[in-house]
């Protein structure tokens, strides 16, 4: 019986024994878990030490037996605080991170809002001064064909005046040519005129000799020059004179009253000596011919009237006996 | 002075302080675990340890119990594991009310990061 009770005093111990060492072991295991965790680490330092006090106090037997159980207690209590505490500490450290960064997010984004609003701004006006392009382009378009409509209006208009004044020259001419044509007529008719007066001179006998009468007609007005006319169809006086080949010629020039002495004077002889002239032109030898300028001193008619005048306005080539 | 008159005097002094620490009124600490439970609660700490809670409950019973039965041991066991459970029912409540606003301003900083992605796409 005393054997038994020995026994069953031993196997008790030795189970109390072995559960203490569960104990212990658990928490040391708790302990090092929390020590060693990376997460945790600097952080709780005070708590950690705490922890580590208690428990090596149990593990060390520096505890009295009959408060064991509540340093055990104590010790898991203090561990799972001091995790606690870490844990808190470690939020707090990842809560101050993420602060920052959402400060750092927000900054970014402000930067980013900015810089997205600075590029629409830049959009906005590369757009605007697109436009305005376009719109200085339909201008100087609009402004273009505003120049064209105008040029081929004025294009238009002188052509209408470019015809109009074809039109005006060309009737013009027609006109100048009417006239020239009519001038040609009348020049003709002047010259068939001066013919026919030329071929229609009479000669008379004179106390002087034959004689033969050229009008005035013969002659530009108030001038000594001899019409061409009256020169192409002088042959009928030339024929006159060569029908007396070796008898002198004498050519007197005659003029009107009008003008001075001097003057009728000098122009009666400058047409004497135009007759002259021709006259040896036509072959007949000077030494033959005689001109002579009489003036207004021998008129054949009245000096009053225009017909008397015309008369008085003469030259007269005299075959001399 | 005399040795007797000292003795006198120092017995004197002891008697009055141990006087004044007689009448130290004596403390009910199941009312102030009561108090501490109440405040917990207030606190909404009973959310982040409800079966922590419900065994320091348990133990406010026991300790009553102990106390009725003149268990002093037990009552003082009791009364300081009630105090360091609610200690760390605080601080669990305290770690999960961190842990929730780091998860705010971690999900908030995840919007914000995918707005910034979104916002240098359209550059």
């Amino acid at each position: 019986m005393r054997l038994v009770i020995i026994l069953i005093l031993l196997v008790s111990t030795h189970s109390f024994a072995k559960k203490k060492q569960l104990d212990y072991a658990g928490l040391e295991t708790d302990y090092n878990n929390l020590i060693h965790d990376k997460k945790y680490k600097g952080f709780a330092k005070t708590e950690k030490q705490i922890a580590k006090k208690s428990v090596e106090a149990l593990i060390n037997n520096k505890v009295k037996r009959k408060n064991r159980e509540q340093a055990l207690y104590q010790a898991k209590h203090n561990i799972a605080f001091a995790r606690l505490v870490a844990e808190e500490q470690w939020i707090k450290n990842e809560i101050k991170k993420e602060k920052e960064k959402a400060q750092q997010l927000e900054v970014n984004i402000s930067k980013t809002q900015a810089e997205l609003a600075r590029h629409d701004a830049e959009l906005a006006r590369m757009m605007l001064i697109a436009q305005q392009e376009e719109a200085q382009r339909a201008y100087e378009r609009a402004k273009q064909a505003e120049l064209l409509a105008k040029n081929s209006q004025n294009e238009a208009e002188l052509s209408k005046q470019e015809t109009q004044a074809a039109k005006a020259y060309a009737q013009a001419q027609a006109e100048q040519a009417e006239l020239a044509k009519q001038e040609a007529e009348l020049a003709n008719e002047e010259a068939q005129s001066l013919r026919r007066k030329l071929n229609s001179i009479a000669t008379e006998k004179t106390d002087k000799g034959l004689m033969m009468t050229l009008g005035d007609f013969v002659f530009d007005s108030g001038k000594s020059t001899i019409k061409q006319e009256a020169v192409d169809n002088f042959s009928k006086v030339v024929a006159f004179i060569n029908t007396y080949p070796n008898k002198k010629v004498r050519i007197e020039g005659h003029t009107d009253s009008s003008g001075s002495n001097e003057l009728n004077l000098q122009l009666s002889q400058e047409r004497a000596e135009a007759v002259k002239a021709l006259l040896i032109k036509n072959g007949i030898a000077a030494k033959n011919i005689n001109a002579v300028g009489m003036g207004e001193e021998f008129p054949v008619a009245e000096n009053t009237t225009k017909a008397g005048k015309a008369k008085n306005r003469r030259v007269e080539i005299i075959i001399l006996q | 002075m005399s040795k007797t008159a000292i003795n006198l005097i120092i017995g004197t002094i002891l008697l009055f302080a141990s006087s004044v620490q007689a009448k130290k009124p004596k403390v009910d600490e199941i009312l102030v675990v009561q108090k501490l439970i109440s405040h917990a609660y207030e606190q909404g700490y009973v959310d982040s340890a409800p079966i922590e809670m419900s065994a320091v409950e348990k133990k406010v019973i026991l300790a009553k119990e102990a106390k009725k039965k003149r268990n002093k041991k037990l009552f003082n066991k009791l009364i300081r594991e009630i105090k360091s459970d609610l200690k760390i029912i605080k601080k669990r409540s305290e770690v999960n009310k961190l842990n929730s606003q780091l998860s705010s301003i971690q999900n908030k900083n995840l919007e914000n990061q995918q707005i910034l992605d979104e916002l240098k796409e359209q550059l």
